[in-house]
């Protein structure tokens, strides 16, 4: 497996607006929106989970 | 009779003053001389009356960690624990429910081993308002930064309306060269039982210990006023 792979494993957790606790296969990640996605950016952390998981 | 030479017509010695030299005056006297001398060694310890002696290492002056002291330059000293970083004031403070690193402590590269143990101390602290929770959280990160980083998997918490204004926090994770072991539990200490959480964690690059606090309410602001982190090495 690739260093940089992560497998996300159950249900993220909302802090806010911006955060939130990602659980995946090495831990839980904390992401926000200034984070990207394929260079997209996103206003809200539910939009952001949305196309984090590909829903 | 001896010789008369003036002094002026004294031959230099030509070489450095040696400790065996003698140095004798004769004055003439009406029983006939009266003479003085000096040694080299009294000229000498004269000379060096008040002056720093040469240093030899390990026999005028002590050697540190067996290291000479000698010369210029800075001797590191290393202490087991190390002290990575420590505060005793308030970092920044945060309100509502935004994840904030209030205080932050850098683990260098290849500090910790494949045999140690980070021990992370710090204490919440209701900097105003006693409405609501305060939660206090460890993240790691390769750097100073929230994003991306990895969660110690417990959430200290700090009950508002009451009289919870602090709060200590102690961890002590164990590490083997790759991860890092910590006790989950929401308990502030360790002294009791609970399962076993663990963190990857490289030693080979920089690693930041990030201290957070948050608010469940808008009308209190959290910080962390104590800060401790250890590396036995």
């Amino acid at each position: 497996m690739n260093e940089s792979e992560f497998h996300f494993e159950g249900e993220a957790e909302i802090l806010n607006d911006e955060q939130a606790h990602v659980p995946t296969d090495r831990g839980v990640i904390f992401m926000d929106t200034t984070m990207t996605i394929d260079n997209e950016s996103f206003n809200n952390i539910n939009d952001f989970l949305t196309k984090l998981y590909g829903k | 009779m001896a010789n008369k030479i003036k002094i002026s017509e004294l031959i230099p010695k030509g070489a450095p003053l040696s400790t065996t030299d003698l140095l004798m005056i004769s004055q003439e006297t009406p029983d006939g001389f009266e003479s003085n001398s000096i040694t080299g060694a009294e000229i000498i310890e004269s000379a060096q009356e008040g002056l720093q002696r040469t240093l030899v290492s390990g026999t005028s002056i002590k050697t540190l960690n067996g290291n000479s002291l000698l010369g210029s330059g800075d001797i590191a000293i290393s202490t087991n624990p190390k002290l990575l970083g420590f505060s005793g004031k308030i970092g920044t403070q945060t309100s509502g429910t935004a994840v904030t690193i209030c205080h932050s402590v850098l683990i260098p590269a290849n500090t910790l081993t494949t045999n140690s143990i980070l021990q992370i101390v710090f204490r919440m602290y209701r900097q105003n308002g006693n409405v609501g929770q305060m939660y206090g959280r460890i993240y790691f990160n390769t750097s100073n930064s929230l994003t991306g980083a990895s969660l110690f998997n417990t959430t200290f918490t700090m009950n508002g309306g009451g009289t919870q204004y602090l709060g200590l926090v102690e961890r002590n994770l164990s590490y083997n060269g790759t991860t890092l072991i910590g006790y989950s539990n929401v308990a502030f200490s360790e002294f009791t039982t609970g399962t076993a959480l663990t963190t990857a964690l490289n030693r080979t690059v920089d690693n930041y210990v990030l201290l957070t606090m948050a608010c469940q309410n808008s009308a209190d602001i959290a910080n962390i006023d104590i800060v401790k982190v250890f590396a036995y090495v």
